[in-house]
């Protein structure tokens, strides 16, 4: 890489006293932002997040043949790489599913309670009384009007499965809404403990007594849910922006510039979401940041904690000589 | 609130205490507040005891859990034996919209049965029970005695008349062993 110095611009400004990072934002320069080649990183949408994340679950569904909830409760807990998640389970499955809190079967160790507790959708009954609002169904109406959760077998009638949905996720709950029937564990009487599968939830979310607004914001914590759990996802840290950044397996968070650039063009430091800072280290900034805080009159970050490279007059980080020669 | 299932909850709680142990009924028309009933488990310092039980409902039963509180004084390490408060998993987040008041009571009886010194609602009562478990069997023999067992003490009516309160009475004949005479000894003597 060379040192050119792009003369059109300065590095920062000595005139300005208030806290504003003025960084040339040229992609040209070797210290601007974005230097880092995209190769190390990928753009995301939030629609890009979902597809990416239903793929994941559906290559370990493939992979395990395990129904979608458990694979995605095995991939929430390896922080949603599909190559830990395929590694373990060649070599050790005990171990991968005891993670995940599933038995060898793939079934919740505590669900195996459930068999043969109330509820479990025998359709030569005449009749099925859901356990939730005490109504009773015929076989026909229970066919139309009922669902079963997949993994324990609890059946309820819709509208209750939609209320009890709706009034979870208005606590707060997405990744982990459980069935809404009761288990025996110990025992003492708990909550079934099976995690209800997208599919399901979002059927049941479309369909009659269900709420737009509601499927909305479920959806909004699954991919939050991704995001949050996943360390090599950050959401753009710009006000109102949905796009995300995935880096990939050749990004060095240790690199000189660590500065990505979202599909809206915000560029940020991909380590401490801050303002790209390149030569100047995250920590470098944070200490700035704080110091500017305590103390208005601050100077520009960049005279604390860089000097002029010697051969190009870019700056660079005091400690670490010029990167490029 | 889905008034059907709770008036079929109603009916289902109107068997006598006797049967199951637990009983409960709306003290309110638009049924969300009930007063439940749970006897005290044998074989433990409750046994005998009848403790009665705040319960409300929010419009959003049963997918939200009851609030459920002790009105009777009770010296348990999951409840609090200043305002009666509950420790217990199942009327938090392992509430399932399948569970009922019948069965939820059924659980905080078998809470008082066993006791979870190590997620205590009551620190002082959960300290006695895990530094000396007699101690702690003994105050809640007591309070049990004191305070649910109406009417068990025949002999507190002469006592009452006299104008001690229903609380001295009681202690007096507790520690005199039900012999009135000595209980009012006792209790003239100002000890
Ligand atoms: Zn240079
Ligand atoms: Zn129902
Ligand atoms: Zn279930
Ligand atoms: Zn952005
Ligand atoms: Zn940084």
């Amino acid at each position: 890489m060379s040192c050119n110095v792009d003369d059109s611009d300065e590095i920062f400004d000595d005139d300005d006293d208030d806290c504003s990072m003025e960084v040339c934002t040229k992609d040209s320069h070797h210290s601007g932002p974005s230097n880092m080649p995209e190769s190390c990183y990928v753009k995301l949408t939030a629609d890009d997040i979902v597809k990416e994340q239903r793929k994941l679950i559906q290559n370990v569904v493939e992979l395990t043949k395990l129904p979608g909830h458990t694979a995605r409760q095995l991939l929430q807990e390896m922080k949603w790489s599909f190559e830990n998640v395929a590694v373990l389970y060649y070599d050790d499955q005990d171990k991968l599913f005891a993670k995940a809190g599933i038995s060898v079967n793939g079934e919740a160790i505590d669900a195996v309670a459930v068999r043969g507790s109330s509820g479990s959708f025998v359709l030569d009954q005449q009749t099925i009384t859901c356990q939730v609002c005490l109504e009773d169904f015929e076989r026909e109406e229970a066919e139309k009007g009922m669902s079963t959760a997949s993994g324990c077998g609890h059946v309820f009638c819709n509208a209750c499965w939609v209320r009890h949905i709706t009034t979870q996720v208005k606590e707060g709950q997405a990744a982990r809404i459980s069935c809404a029937g009761e288990t025996f564990v110990e025992g003492k009487r708990r909550r079934c403990n099976i995690i209800l599968d997208e599919c399901f939830v979002e059927e049941l979310l479309r369909g009659s007594g269900g709420s737009a607004e509601i499927l909305k914001k479920y959806q909004t914590r699954l991919i939050d849910s991704y995001v949050n759990n996943n360390p090599t996802i950050k959401w753009c840290p710009a006000t109102d922006c949905t796009n995300a950044i995935r880096v990939t397996d050749s990004f060095d968070p240790s690199s000189f510039d660590t500065s990505v650039e979202c599909s809206d063009g915000h560029v940020w430091c991909f380590n401490c979401l801050d303002e790209p800072h390149a030569p100047a280290e995250c920590s470098n900034v944070k200490e700035w940041r704080k110091k500017c805080q305590e103390d208005s009159a601050t100077s520009n970050w960049l005279v604390a904690y860089t000097k002029d490279c010697p051969n190009c007059k870019v700056a660079i980080n005091k400690d670490g000589g010029c990167n490029h020669m | 609130m889905d008034l059907k299932r709770l008036k079929k909850e109603s009916v289902e709680l109107q068997e006598p205490i006797e049967k199951c142990g637990v009983t409960a009924s709306p003290i309110k028309e638009d049924l969300s507040h009930w007063k439940g009933y749970i006897l005290g488990p044998d074989d433990t310092a409750y046994a005998g005891g009848k403790f009665e039980i705040d319960i409300v409902l929010t419009s959003s039963y049963p997918f939200e859990p009851p609030k459920m509180k002790f009105n009777t004084k009770i010296w348990h390490p999951n409840v609090s034996s200043q305002t009666g408060a509950i420790c217990l998993d199942i009327l938090k987040k392992e509430w399932s919209p399948a569970l009922t008041i019948k069965t939820a009571l059924i659980s905080v009886q078998a809470l008082l049965a066993a006791p979870e010194p190590d997620d205590p609602q009551d620190a002082v009562v959960a300290q006695e029970y895990k530094s000396s478990i007699e101690k702690f069997k003994a105050t809640a023999k007591l309070w049990t005695e004191r305070y649910a067992k109406e009417g068990s003490m025949e002999s507190i009516q002469p006592l009452l008349d006299m104008g001690f309160s229903e609380e001295q009475a009681k202690d007096a004949l507790l520690e005199a062993r039900g012999d009135v005479q000595a209980a009012v000894e006792k209790l003239l003597s100002g000890a």
